[in-house]
């Protein structure tokens, strides 16, 4: 999809927006604007933080643009790369523990009010899990699993080999097993 | 087996799960079947990857949308040269666009000896003609070649006029089919003309908003033509009849109209909703769609903005009212990346007595309950909009009404904060918090002020999550 038709290409949206082209940007905050969303709501577990960090990495992509001296190869990853860096700072500025909230809206608009109670429970059981990992693990599990990256893009935005990106995707998807594991025991 | 061995066949066996056309559930199986590690991590995988899809708030999505667009620099420098060479980068990198500048320049070359005259021989062309593109092209051009806002304004707003007038036209023949596509070139449009009016110096608010409440009218009516099935005029006698059978129909539920049909689609909004301000509120269709694009602009819900639009009378008052108008300043191209960076100017606010004697902001914003506040805060010029350069809009503003009736607060405390650079949403929710936390106000502000997310702020309150 994001470099599906020619006329509406990442790469051409990107450079007229560079240009002052604000529908050009529009387009791209439209077609990432979930992506975005989702990843860094599974990182940071708070429906108000995500929504936050979300405008700051839209705004820091809109400057950043109009300061690009060259060519954005894959708007992207770099997207998912400014993502990262603000959810960094978003702990670093924190550090405290988090704490899930509930109310965060399922984009589909097609479940029934028990349907979404059970798809928030879940989606704060799996972004509590997620956030309970080091950084590096929460961000090869969500870019490869929630997002649904490939290896190989996932190894470019975290700038690493792809051998190293499935050693670490082995190592956390091993810990996020053993959380759910033991929240499955706790409520049990 | 070493750990990148592990960690290798468990990414073959991912990739497999991810091409399986049957369930995830059953990849470990069929994959890897000597591994009970392997298959405990596959399952927890396809956990993760059916974790279920959560997105923004409609409404954060809409309002961040409008703060992102409104915060699009300028391309750097505005000097003829930086314009050139603007073009050069265009031209070099998309490849698409640069035969319809060629040509453009061409054309206006051609006809320029040919013609005798200044005319684009693609100016009159219509969606679906072969010279289309260049006629947008050369638009575009002509918007980037032109530098104060508020002449972007004016451009902007004839060529959302020239879109509707292609609509219309579009309707007379039996081109039907580009209709949407019209359409759709018009809401750009307008989206990128309330851009530059947003982005326009407050001292030519007034100026701006009297050129919309004069042009945009004509879009209206032309709209309520386009949208009633292109191609019928008002003055047809039959079919002045015909729409007026039409709408008796509709209204009474025994057909559906086409109009409100292509509204609903292009807005995604119910088209009983539609049909209830058209049959109910006494709403035209030209006048709804206007709504539904300005309530995407500014945030507003829809059958707010068709409220003001009621009481204001033109469209024009209206987004001055919302904000849409008159937001720059002059001599400012390039906005910083935090907007509030220029909330710290406002020197002093002063409030009503309803607030905490001792409450106190940050240095440059302090509290004094003894001043009563007369109009809205008190500025010092230069610094902060007043009702002058377009900070108000209308006098009173039905929205800043709403809520000091809502939170039993004087006009011009929430006037004040607005004027300050807050939001009507955020003022609104710094209330809610206020109230539910037994906090000042003020210090909610504070803190949004320093930097705080609205979900932080929530916490240190130690409000429950949907406060």
């Amino acid at each position: 999809m994001p470099s599906g038709h020619p006329m509406n290409s990442d790469q051409e949206l990107v450079s007229r927006a560079a240009s002052g082209d604000s529908g050009a940007f529009g387009t791209l905050y439209d077609r990432y604007l979930d992506a975005i969303y989702r990843y860094v709501y599974y990182r940071v577990a708070d429906s108000m933080e995500a929504e936050d960090l979300t405008e700051k990495v839209f705004l820091k992509a809109l400057t950043g643009l109009a300061n690009q001296k060259t060519e954005l190869r894959n708007f992207r990853s770099w997207l998912f790369t400014i993502a990262h860096h603000e959810v960094v700072d978003h702990y670093r500025r924190r550090k405290e523990l988090l704490s899930l909230e509930s109310a965060h809206s399922l984009n589909d608009g097609t479940h029934t009010p028990e349907q979404e109670v059970e798809a928030r429970e879940k989606a704060a059981q799996v972004a509590l899990a997620i956030a309970s990992l080091k950084p590096e693990y929460q961000q090869v599990i969500t870019l490869r699993f929630i997002n649904g990256l490939s290896h190989e893009e996932t190894a470019k935005i975290m700038k690493l080999k792809e051998g190293h990106v499935r050693v670490l995707q082995y190592r956390a998807l091993r810990r996020i097993r053993e959380f759910l594991a033991q929240e499955l025991v706790s409520d049990g | 087996m070493d750990e990148q061995e592990i960690a290798d066949r468990l990414a073959a066996a991912l990739k497999a799960q991810e091409r399986a056309p049957h369930p995830l559930a059953d990849t470990p199986t069929r994959v890897s079947e000597d591994s009970g590690e392997l298959d405990g991590l596959l399952v927890t995988a396809a956990r993760l990857r059916n974790a279920p899809a959560v997105g923004p708030r409609d409404v954060f999505r809409r309002q961040s949308r409008a703060r992102l667009l409104a915060q699009m620099p300028e391309p750097p420098g505005v000097t003829l040269w930086s314009r050139l060479r603007l073009l050069k980068k265009r031209m070099a990198s998309q490849n698409d666009w640069r035969p319809a500048v060629v040509w453009t320049l061409l054309i206006t070359l051609f006809f320029s000896f040919v013609g005798g005259g200044t005319a684009y021989a693609a100016d009159n062309s219509r969606p679906g003609d072969w010279l289309y593109p260049i006629d947008l092209a050369a638009e575009r051009l002509q918007l980037d070649l032109t530098i104060d806002p508020v002449e972007k304004t004016r451009l902007s707003l004839g060529m959302a006029g020239e879109r509707l007038e292609e609509a219309r036209q579009l309707g007379n023949t039996d081109r039907t089919e580009n209709l949407e596509s019209a359409l759709g070139g018009y809401r750009a449009a307008l989206e990128t003309l309330v851009r530059h009016a947003q982005a326009s110096p407050g001292t030519a608010a007034a100026e701006l908003t009297a050129l919309i409440d004069e042009v945009v009218p004509g879009h209206e009516s032309a709209l309520e033509a386009v949208l009633r099935e292109a191609g019928q005029t008002a003055s047809d006698q039959e079919a002045v009849r015909a729409q007026a059978v039409e709408d008796e129909f509709a209204c009474a539920e025994a057909i559906v109209h086409p109009a409100g049909v292509r509204l609903a689609a292009q807005f995604g909004v119910p088209y009983d909703q539609i049909m209830s301000w058209f049959c109910e509120r006494g709403f035209g269709f030209g006048e709804i769609m206007l709504a539904l694009e300005t309530s995407l602009a500014s945030g507003v819900p829809a059958d707010e903005v068709l409220a003001m639009k009621t009481e204001l009378g033109g469209w024009g008052k209206v987004w001055q009212a919302l904000g849409l108008i008159g937001k720059g300043r002059k001599g400012e191209r390039t906005p910083s990346v935090t907007p509030r960076a220029t909330r710290t100017e406002v020197p002093t606010l002063t409030a009503t007595p309803t607030l905490t004697p001792t409450a106190t902001l940050t240095p440059t914003r302090t509290i004094t309950p003894t001043v009563t506040l007369t109009a809205t805060a008190t500025p010092t010029p230069g610094t902060t909009p007043s009702p002058e350069t377009g900070c108000v809009g209308a006098n009173p503003h039905p929205k800043g009404s709403q809520l000091a009736q809502q939170y039993g607060v004087s006009y011009e405390e929430i006037m004040g904060w607005f004027c300050s650079g807050f939001g009507f949403g955020e003022i609104d929710r710094a209330y809610t918090y206020s109230n539910a936390a037994g906090v000042p106000v003020a210090q909610i502000f504070a803190m949004r002020d320093a930097g705080l997310g609205w979900g932080q702020i929530r916490k240190q309150l130690g409000l429950p999550p949907g406060t």
